[in-house]
């Protein structure tokens, strides 16, 4: 939070004494603290300070808010910041982008004198005959286009972080209206959060100079609750507001948000009204005010209501000489002191890269006189227009009528106060504010509020400029994006008459400013050309984000990426592990030699961490029935102690999950499911169980229970060293479980091999794993024991034929084509994907997964290479190895089925070539399974 | 048979701590952490910033089913835990929580290790099943005036809801991972515990120090905790 305070409710001109010093393309600039880059290198003398898109025309400082393309430079290699918001540091390296060889020589200028060739939507009509120089074309466009460069050698790693904040009212723009909200919010009870863009709090107020005591009581009242330099950039659905503060992403929710975003002045449309040296007349009193830097010496102001006489006395009281007020309206005040010429207007200025001079032309009863007027500061005062861009995006519209655009819809939950609703009276504006801050506290407390009516009179006048096309030269409707009036009325000719279609034919509104500058000249104009109602114009869709956003903050809510860890992943950590991905688990890939690995396994023992398996067990009387219809086997008949392998299918009968299950009791039973499924398949048989209204309880032991797998033909004496249980062939057979202690330790032992050998799959709780590993390893090294990590268990359940659900198969593979038909119990009456299955059974099949071996065995395709027939795809490979222990390249894959029969030739592509491979029987490795049950 | 070691357990943090220099301190078969500086220098920094701690090892147990609500009200004379989201205290050879994390759900987290205290104020019931889930999950401790500006980084769940003196508890996600939050009824020291599944331990403690950097998060044993006044949390 920000104390308005010490946020410079009203700061004085650059004030303080501390100065310092930056490099402008090379160049020293001395600044102020807090004043802006661009205001220190205007006093600096610069007046260029970028060039434009298209026609690469000199642009100077125009609305020193934000909001314009025209001081976009390269600060510390951050491309397209605005510099008349950015704060000036000590040591910051400025240069100029879009210009080239230096901003007051531009080659790119030539631009401008071809504009003839580049009429608008060029580039759907040019470059493409002859064929040939379309590559020509694309290195040039591609040189020439885009605005600014970004540092594609940088580092690009940025980060940002996020803070949600909730609050029963949320405030958008602290100005005089926001700040009487606020005020009105907080004292009736309610949670606010203020948000405010500038550094400070009191828009306009601050920035002209205005109402000094109001504002420091308005100030006072909302006390620590503003958060200024937070810029909002979306408003979205369930009042979810998204802002950046300081390189940090806030999401802020609000039970009622009040947007306070006031109003902004329009350019008007001139011939070259686009020369460094024509501001917006609050641009000119901003730079004054806030960075103590005087944007001109002999100013001419062009105005469409009495802000511009107004802004006229400010220039004066600031030193600056006012040649003339230009007063667009038949009459207008008169005081003396400057020139106030009616029914007048500029059309043209002039100079070469700075304003020199302007013309006007003056409409009378005795017809138009023109005449020349010697200026260097053009400010422009039209009426104000509702920076509306966030109530738009959450579904106001707005209505033009007499007296300028006005709300016209609101939405529930979201209030707007001041000139954003067409209030430009500051006692007006502040009445409002309280007004809509007591309301939005009271819907926030659930109060029943009678609905504000939105078609009251206007407490002043709100007209949008006016573009009156003119002959002559460039009058520039869209900054950004270099659209003239003639660019529009071509447009138009050529029937991109809706908005639109308008906006994506001419990239109008599609810059930097995202229409703000240009958005309702476009409208109106196109209105005007087309001769229908503004209104039936409308405007173009408002969407977030409403100002340039970092990608970075963008991003910042999803930053994090957890990470699993098994409880023995520091054992493998210390014992030089090379770690693999598995979801978000960290799996040791192997401790350096996977064949190796696979070498102890078969000739001795070996230790492996499957705590990643997924853990579940089902209790309750139901807890059978629902495995009966979750699995494809039978599970009502397994008896107590004894393990049986399961798949389970979804209810198009495609492959889901699989698993070994044991039963604990006649009303428990204990399952693992794969590691990337085991979330999945907990909710699965939640759903489920909810659905058929079974009596029974699903509960997830994944994170509680670690597993270890040892396996090898010394397997059972390394065990039996360790716990008083019988382990002899007969006493605890294949395919059975019993609960025993194991050095101390409480454990569920399965006695299942999926690496092809003798094996006990060993649980127990997660706090005691590390003792077990160690005790398991120390004693099992003098028997040969060493870890084997996933690699090695991979080559040897290949061995062995198994597959892997996820690898083997995929989101088509049902159980009948995987080879999996033995496993399936049609007799069964109900279970998940019986239906289709029993329809496949009756179609050929299309394809089938098969083992294969190379018929080369120096050749090794990749997992996922196609097999061919013919040179067209008709399959795949999903895993392949070679095995050490049979001395082959082996795998898996998908083949048609007419090609399927033992023995049977095809041809897997690889590299471009295609190898032979041959169908034969699984498993590849002891195919009577007399060491797993040994 | 060999005889080995009488076997130690191991909290989802032990490496952590191990690497950072900690006094272990054992209890009921388990390592804990004691102390990582200076027992003054932790509670000064968990005074002016944020405190924290590892608090997996304490029992854990939980009820499910449709008897949990006529258990839940047996663990508060004002029925704070009828209600889901609520907390209460209540005795299990020490300070214990009973969490009612919805209807039917119930979590008693005790100040042992052992669950026997906890199970012996669970009645049988056909109607409840009782899990052990004292390993399930990794418990983290924030004590300290920042913790919950710590906790609007990286939940977007409102945390100020949870703050009322009757205490609270709101399972939601925290740094991408499923949490339970609990405020427990106000006493002495204003404390917030996370439990989030004991494999994301070691990278929700990381993510905290991470991000609470700048608001002076400081890891703290369980000596700093009994001199802020909790001496019974674990």
């Amino acid at each position: 939070m920000s104390d308005p305070a010490s946020a410079g409710v009203c700061r004085p001109l650059a004030e303080s004494k501390n100065s310092f010093t930056f490099t402008f393309d090379g160049r020293t600039i001395q600044a102020i603290q807090g004043q802006s880059i661009a205001a220190a290198l205007y006093a600096a003398g610069v007046r260029v300070f970028t060039r434009s898109f298209k026609y690469h025309r000199p642009r100077g400082l125009f609305c020193v808010s934000g909001d314009c393309p025209n001081c976009l430079m390269n600060v510390d290699g951050r491309p397209n910041v605005r510099t008349c918001i950015e704060s000036a540091r000590n040591g910051q390296v400025v240069t100029h982008q879009n210009a080239w060889p230096s901003l007051d020589f531009d080659v790119l200028r030539a631009f401008d004198k071809l504009d003839r060739f580049l009429p608008v939507g060029f580039y759907y009509k040019r470059f493409y005959k002859p064929r040939w120089l379309w590559l020509i074309f694309e290195h040039v466009v591609r040189h020439v286009a885009g605005l600014g460069r970004i540092d594609a050698g940088a580092s690009g790693h940025a980060e940002a972080a996020v803070e949600h904040l909730h609050a029963d009212v949320c405030i958008i723009g602290a100005g005089p209206a926001g700040l009487a909200a606020a005020a009105a919010a907080k004292a009736a009870g309610a949670s606010v959060v203020l948000l405010e863009r500038a550094p400070f709090v009191g828009g306009h107020l601050t920035s002209e100079g205005t109402h000094p005591d109001l504002l420091s009581e308005l100030a006072a009242s909302v006390g620590r609750t503003a958060r200024v330099a937070t810029t909002v950039f979306g408003l979205y659905e369930g009042n979810l507001i998204g802002a950046s503060q300081n390189g940090r992403l806030l999401k802020v929710r609000a039970k009622q948000i009040v947007v306070c975003t006031g109003g902004r002045q329009q350019p008007f449309v001139f011939h070259h009204n686009d020369l460094p040296g024509i501001f917006l007349g609050r641009g000119v009193l901003r730079l004054a005010r806030l960075d103590g830097v005087l944007a001109g010496r002999r100013a001419v102001v062009l105005t469409d209501c009495d802000d511009g006489h107004a802004l006229a006395g400010k220039l004066t009281a600031l030193g600056i000489d006012v040649r003339a007020v230009i007063d667009q309206r038949p009459s207008c005040p008169q005081n003396g002191t400057w020139p106030a010429l009616a029914s007048s207007t500029v059309v043209a200025a002039s100079g070469r890269h700075h304003l020199k001079a302007i013309r006007v032309r003056r409409r009378s009863e005795d017809g138009a006189g023109e005449n020349t007027i010697s200026c260097d500061l053009l400010c422009l005062a039209s009426s104000l227009v509702p920076a509306n861009e966030l109530l738009l995006m959450a579904g106001w519209r707005y209505r033009r009528d007499k007296n300028g655009w006005r709300p016209d819809r609101s939405v529930p939950g979201i209030l707007a106060a001041g000139a954003v609703a067409g209030t430009l009276d500051v006692q007006a504006q502040i009445r409002e504010g309280k007004q809509c801050g007591r309301q939005a506290a009271a819907f926030a407390a659930g109060q029943a509020v009678p609905p504000r009516q939105l078609d009251r009179p206007p407490a002043g006048r709100l007209i949008s400029p006016s573009p009156e096309p003119m002959t002559g030269g460039k009058q520039f409707v869209c900054f950004c994006e270099d659209v003239t009036v003639k660019d529009i009325e071509q447009a138009v000719a050529e029937g991109f008459d809706h908005v639109e279609t308008l906006k994506r034919y001419t990239t109008a509104n599609m810059g930097p400013c995202q229409g703000k500058m240009c958005g309702l000249a476009a409208a109106e104009l196109c209105a005007r050309l087309t001769g229908r109602d503004p209104n039936s114009i409308g405007q173009t869709t408002s969407r977030p984000p409403v100002v340039p956003v970092e990608m970075a903050i963008l991003a910042a809510d999803r930053r994090h990426h957890p990470i699993r860890r098994t409880p023995l992943h520091h054992w493998h950590q210390q014992s030089n592990a090379r770690w693999m991905d598995a979801g978000q688990w960290k799996r040791p890939e192997s401790y350096g030699d996977p064949v190796a690995e696979v070498r102890t396994v078969r000739n001795a023992v070996g230790l492996i961490d499957v705590s990643t398996l997924g853990k579940i067990e089902v209790i309750g009387p139901d807890a059978a029935e629902l495995l009966e219809r979750i699995y494809l086997n039978k599970w009502a008949d397994l008896k107590v102690g004894r393990v049986r392998y399961g798949v389970m299918c979804n209810g198009d009968g495609i492959i889901f999950d699989d698993g070994v299950g044991v039963r604990l009791g006649s009303d428990r039973f204990y399952l693992t499911a794969t590691t990337g499924n085991a979330e999945a398949v907990v909710q699965w048989l939640e759903m489920w169980r909810a659905i058929w209204r079974l009596n029974a309880g699903v509960i997830n032991h994944t994170s509680a229970v670690a597993a270890m797998n040892l396996a090898g033909p010394q397997s059972r004496a390394v065990l039996q060293c360790l716990t008083k249980l019988d382990l002899s062939p007969t006493a605890f057979p294949y395919m059975a479980m019993r609960e025993a202690e194991v050095a101390d330790v409480r454990c569920r032992i399965h006695r299942i091999g999926f690496v092809g050998e003798l094996g006990f799959e060993i649980h127990c709780s997660t706090g005691h794993a590390w003792h077990l590993w160690e005790v398991l390893y120390q004693r099992g090294a003098e028997m040969g024991l060493q870890p084997f990590g996933v690699e090695a268990q991979r080559i040897l359940r290949l061995e062995k034929g198994h597959l892997i659900i996820g690898v083997d198969t995929d989101a088509l593979s049902n159980p009948l084509d995987a080879g999996l038909e033995w496993l399936i119990r049609f007799d069964k009456a109900l279970f998940h994907g019986r239906e289709p299955l029993l329809r496949l059974r009756q179609m050929e099949a299309r394809s089938r997964l098969v083992g294969f071996v190379m018929a080369d065995e120096d050749v090794m395709p990749d997992e996922g290479c196609q097999v061919v027939e013919r040179g067209a795809p008709v399959g795949r490979v999903t895993s392949v190895r070679h095995s050490p222990t049979l001395e082959r390249v082996l795998g898996l894959a998908w083949v048609p089925a007419a090609h399927c029969r033992l023995g049977a030739h095809f041809e897997i592509r690889r590299n471009g070539r295609d190898v032979p491979a041959t169908v034969a029987a699984l498993p590849f490795y002891d195919a009577e399974g007399r060491r797993i049950k040994s | 048979m060999t005889r080995t070691a009488f076997p130690v357990a191991r909290t989802p943090l032990y490496h952590w701590h191990a690497a950072h220099g900690v006094q272990f301190v054992g209890r009921e078969g388990v390592q804990l952490p004691a102390v990582y500086s200076t027992v003054e220098a932790e509670a000064a920094a968990a005074r002016d910033g944020i405190g924290l701690a590892e608090i997996s090892a304490g029992a854990k147990l939980r009820l499910d089913g449709a008897g949990v609500p006529a258990v839940a009200a047996g663990f508060s004379s004002d029925q704070a835990t009828v209600q889901a989201r609520s907390v209460a205290v209540f005795d299990a050879d020490g300070p214990a929580l009973a969490c009612r994390l919805a209807e039917r759900s119930l979590l008693l987290l005790g100040s042992k290790i052992d669950t026997s205290a906890l199970s012996r104020r669970v009645p049988e019931s056909a109607d409840i099943v009782t899990t052990d889930v004292t390993w399930a999950s990794a418990g983290l401790l924030l004590v300290g005036p920042q913790g919950e500006a710590l906790l609007r980084r990286l939940t977007s769940f409102d945390i100020a809801a949870l703050r009322t003196p009757a205490g609270a508890c709101v399972e939601t996600s925290l740094a991408g991972v499923h949490a339970l939050l609990i405020h427990p009824p106000r006493g002495s020291v204003d404390e917030m515990r996370l439990y989030i599944a004991a494999d994301v331990g070691e990278y929700v403690w990381d993510t905290l120090l991470q991000v609470g950097r700048d608001l002076g998060i400081t890891p703290v044993g369980l000596q700093c905790l009994a001199a802020l006044g909790l001496p019974h949390v674990l």
